[in-house]
């Protein structure tokens, strides 16, 4: 009696069913995570084309923006990349050399018209504006015309402000339609085109981050929209991106979101829809001669535009992209979305090589590599770890390019030489390999003048080209250092704490130290301080470096007392005598850097026996002393190697046995080379 | 049957030319010694007292080798900027012996005298200086002509890295083969101004191309022969040293009498190449 019964309910319900099945299929067909990952403050729809003869992309895009604040916000302000490309006024322009010559290599980015969705005309409120210029050619105007310039100073355009009517009250949202036209430049600098090869990136106007207090660190109310200067990246929400994109049919695309769907529209052009999820910005490329590999990792399908001659090199690159996956998934957290993009760039799109858009990233190879030359898996590892250091992670690449560059560098290092060996990382050659952990190390300390400039600084201000190696290479030289000193479990917490209190927001700096203090005093009690604010004192804010010296280790025998004790007609005379095989040996040490680092110090004494010492470093001097049977054989500051950021390693032991061999190993290498040198010039002979 | 009859003949040849080969290489030695002493001498004030440069015993080790340099750094620089006198020198001594070499070569049976070799190594010094010189000029031209065209693609828009390399993958072949021809060349113009002892290189150089252009197949094929014997001692150098660790004193040494072993060899096969090629020149003009 009951199935009856059940069956007509069921029967009554199928209507109901089926409804509900469609919205749940038709939602499914257009979500790619299973829930937003983000706030998603901002979202674009756009519909654009591109035009490969006049090099455009051009159409209308539709911006929601939520305010997160508690502020009634009055302006909006969108960086305008593009327009870096315009004119040797731009701020990019003026920080380097114009490498652009004909009309056609130009590039910028116009707004056409721009109003609310329901059809208020914003445009008499649009200005552009110079942030960065208070402090260095002259004050910060918000006017609402261009501003006039004297001769030779900047006039940039790559900020635009746009000024409302009404302000846009806390948790309101707004709709911005912009229709505008982006030309491409020439590809020079990441971003345009070459001949018939297409990387779009900065192509739209994008809205800035607005930061209010509470939202991270630092953070004061107020747009943070910076020029684009020529060694600065980067600083957005996290968005959810539609884009309808028409371009020519034979043109093969690849792009940071997930086609949605494919129209051919019958004229040689075809329509892609794309959608990506929670990433802080969109790029994509189009070129005929794309060679697509497609593999899987996990839930991640990867998807690889190789330019034909570089196909053989497919495995390498994917390999890389895979271990990276599994690695940081392992140490830091879940890479969340379902796809990963890999694009090769041509020889004459080198430039746009070695970049990061997330979701999408560019290597980097040439053809012939040697497979001891590891350069593609670096690039690969490195671009993709971007998707988390600034892609999840969402730091400010102007104001903070050490959070995610040098983050980011510190965990290429490791992926590197935990995949392809400790040493071997990035060149294993016959008779040469270099680790990237020492690669990295050997870059910054091998500056010029490691002292150049603290690397708590905006990208652009590091002075004499100091950028590279400052936030790159001395960043991951003292986070490995820091991860020796509280060691590697404790690191990897350090960084899964900071996802999972972080991921799909903005931290600053101070967010990641506080995760640091955290994490280590709970595993570590307070052996190294109350906290480690010194640490980043010490190598973030400040330019100090670390060298410790064994100055000397010397022995002499103990004499029992002797001279003349005692008064007047009880005096005695006590003559010298040795003790029995009694040695007071004496090890000194210095501090030379000004950095103060705890560090051990290993004594090895003649019989064999060794001791472990422990110096706070705090005075700029210290005597080790013992009186032993036996005399101390070497001594060595930091046995272990932990403090990498040490800028001369030769120095940290001192031995009494000399040791002859490596001088003559490299004294016989040497000779040999001259043999065959004059050997080989006189095959001029 | 000329060439190969003179390809036999280097052997025995190379064999009984080992004083000369020994005088050469001590020569060598002795240079290359004077310019090792102060090197090892500064290598060891900077790494006996310290334990780090003992990871460079059993393997490379970047971190040891680039805090070694760069704590001894402008020391070492010194030393690499007063360098190209020394190539020059080395560019000069090569010149010099052929002299010597020549003499040798041409009269085997003899007694090797020591005067002798060094009289005729001053005697012809000059003008095959001279002869180097030109020769120079001729591959710097001849370098040109091959690298100029990829060099100018590189910078061409379309331009793959594979097309780059292929390109100059092939300059560097066709440039071998013209480096080969024209160090014939200038073998027996050699060959021509000790025979007729005069002073007139360029018109020596003129008729010792067309002598080349005439016998090219002969000559290179006994070039080819004579080839596989310096890469067969390359390979097994190469597999010694790829497999070996050496990090004691023993083994250092070990590896020392290896290396002078190899440049000894090196020197006895260039002095086999010039007689076979002189083999090659008298056969030639026994039958003119
Ligand atoms: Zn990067």
């Amino acid at each position: 009696m009951k199935k009856p019964s059940n069956l007509s309910k069921a029967r009554a319900m199928l209507p109901f069913f089926l409804i509900l099945l469609f919205v749940v299929s038709s939602t499914n067909a257009q979500v790619i995570l299973e829930k937003a990952l983000s706030d998603r403050t901002t979202s674009y729809k756009m519909d654009v084309e591109l035009d490969t003869d006049a090099k455009t992309v051009s159409g209308d895009l539709i911006l929601t923006w939520t305010n997160p604040s508690l502020d009634t916000v009055s302006d909006l302000q969108f960086h305008m990349y593009l327009n870096a490309f315009k004119n040797s006024k731009s701020t990019m322009f003026n920080e380097g050399s114009v490498f652009h010559r004909d009309e056609d290599d130009f590039g910028f980015v116009d707004v056409n018209s721009i109003h609310t969705l329901d059809g208020k005309d914003l445009s008499a409120g649009v200005s552009f504006i110079m942030p960065d210029q208070k402090n260095h050619f002259q004050e910060l105007r918000l006017s609402e015309e261009v501003p006039t310039m004297p001769d030779g100073s900047i006039q940039d355009e790559t900020v635009m402000r746009v000024v409302l009517d009404e302000g846009v009250l806390p948790g309101e949202s707004i709709q911005v339609k912009i229709s505008f036209t982006s030309k491409l430049p020439d590809l020079k600098k990441r971003t345009g085109f070459s001949q018939n090869y297409f990387f779009v990136a900065q192509w739209f106007p994008k809205l800035a981050v607005y930061e209010y207090p509470g939202m991270k660190s630092g953070a004061e109310s107020g747009w943070n929209c910076h020029q684009f200067h020529r060694s600065s990246e980067f600083y957005a929400n996290h968005s959810l991106y539609e884009i309808d994109l028409t371009l020519p049919d034979d043109y093969i695309l690849g792009s940071g979101g997930m086609v949605m769907a494919e129209e051919n529209l019958g004229n040689g052009k075809k329509k892609v829809s794309l959608r990506a999820e929670d990433i802080v910005d969109f790029a994509w490329t189009a070129s005929k001669d794309y060679v697509v590999v497609e593999d899987q990792w996990k839930h991640v399908k990867i998807r690889a535009l190789f330019q034909a001659e570089h196909l053989y090199q497919a495995e390498r690159h994917i390999n890389a992209l895979k271990e990276a996956l599994a690695y940081l998934d392992e140490h830091v957290g879940r890479y969340p979305w379902p796809h990963a993009t890999l694009i090769d760039p041509p020889t004459s799109g080198q430039a746009a090589g070695g970049m990061e858009y997330t979701t999408l990233f560019t290597a980097g190879t040439a053809y012939g590599l040697p497979k001891g030359l590891r350069m593609p898996e670096l690039v690969t590892i490195h671009e993709f770890g971007h998707a988390y250091f600034m892609g999840i992670l969402a730091t400010n690449e102007f104001d903070e390019p050490w959070m995610d560059e040098g983050m980011n560098t510190y965990w290429e290092t490791r992926i590197m030489d935990h995949v392809y060996g400790d040493k071997h990382g990035v060149i294993d050659l016959p008779f040469i390999h270099i680790g990237d952990k020492e690669f990295a190390r050997f870059t910054y300390v091998g500056m010029n003048n490691p002292k150049i400039a603290d690397a708590y600084r905006p990208s652009w201000e590091f002075p004499h080209g100091s950028y590279g190696s400052v936030i790159y290479q001395k960043t991951a030289t003292w986070l490995n250092t820091l991860e020796r000193m509280i060691s590697t479990e404790t690191m990897d917490e350090v960084f899964k704490t900071y996802f999972k209190r972080w991921a799909f927001k903005h931290p600053g700096t101070q967010d990641f130290i506080d995760v640091v203090n955290e994490v280590v005093t709970e595993h570590h009690g307070d052996r190294f301080g109350e906290n480690l604010d010194w640490y980043f004192d010490t190598f973030l804010k400040d330019d100090k470096t670390v060298d410790y010296k064994v100055i000397s280790v010397s022995s002499r025998r103990v004499y029992q007392d002797a001279g003349i004790f005692g008064k007047a007609d009880s005096k005695l005379f006590i003559e010298q005598e040795s003790e029995e095989d009694l040695y007071r040996s004496t090890v000194a040490l210095e501090r030379l850097g000004e950095a103060i680092v705890p560090v051990d110090i290993l004594i090895h004494f003649e019989d064999g026996t060794e001791i472990i010492e422990y110096w706070n470093g705090k005075d700029r001097a210290k005597d080790l002393i013992y009186e032993r049977s036996s005399r101390v054989e070497w001594a060595c500051i930091d046995p272990e190697m932990k403090i990498l950021m040490d800028t001369n390693l030769l120095n940290n032991s001192v031995t009494t046995k000399a040791n002859k061999k490596p001088a003559l190993k490299y004294g016989s290498k040497f000779m040999f080379l001259i043999q065959n040198l004059m050997q080989l010039i006189s095959i001029f002979s | 049957m000329k060439a190969l009859k003179s390809y036999i003949y280097s052997f025995s040849l190379s064999w009984n030319s080992k004083k000369i080969s020994s005088i050469i290489y001590l020569a060598y030695f002795c240079i290359a010694l004077l310019l090792t002493i102060p090197f090892y001498k500064l290598f060891v004030s900077i790494s006996e007292h310290s334990l780090l440069p003992a990871n460079l015993l059993q393997d490379f080790d970047a971190t040891a080798f680039g805090d070694l340099i760069r704590d001894s750094g402008k020391a070492f620089q010194v030393y690499f900027k007063g360098f190209l006198p020394w190539v020059i020198v080395f560019w000069l001594m090569g010149t010099l012996f052929y002299g010597g070499i020549i003499a040798w070569i041409s009269n085997p049976n003899g007694t090797l005298r020591f005067r002798l070799f060094l009289d005729k190594c001053t005697q012809y010094f000059w003008r095959f200086v001279r002869l180097a010189f030109y020769m120079l000029v001729i591959q710097a031209i001849v370098a040109l002509l091959i690298y100029v065209l990829p060099v100018i693609m590189i910078g061409k828009e379309g331009v793959t890295d594979q097309y780059i390399v292929r390109t100059i993958s092939i300059g560097i072949l066709i440039h071998l083969v013209f480096l080969i021809t024209i160090r014939l060349i200038a073998d027996f113009a050699r060959f021509g101004l000790y025979q007729k002892n005069h002073h007139k290189v360029l018109k020596e150089i003129w008729i010792s191309a067309k002598y080349v252009f005439r016998h090219l197949g002969s000559l290179w094929m006994i070039y080819m022969m004579w080839v596989i014997m310096p890469m067969v001692l390359v390979v097994i150098f190469y597999i010694l040293r790829t497999t070996m660790t050496i990090d004691t004193t023993v083994l250092i040494v070990g590896l020392f009498v290896l290396q002078q072993i190899f440049i000894w060899l090196k020197i006895s096969l260039r002095i086999q190449k010039q007689g076979m090629y002189y083999k090659y020149y008298i056969l030639c003009q026994v039958e003119d």
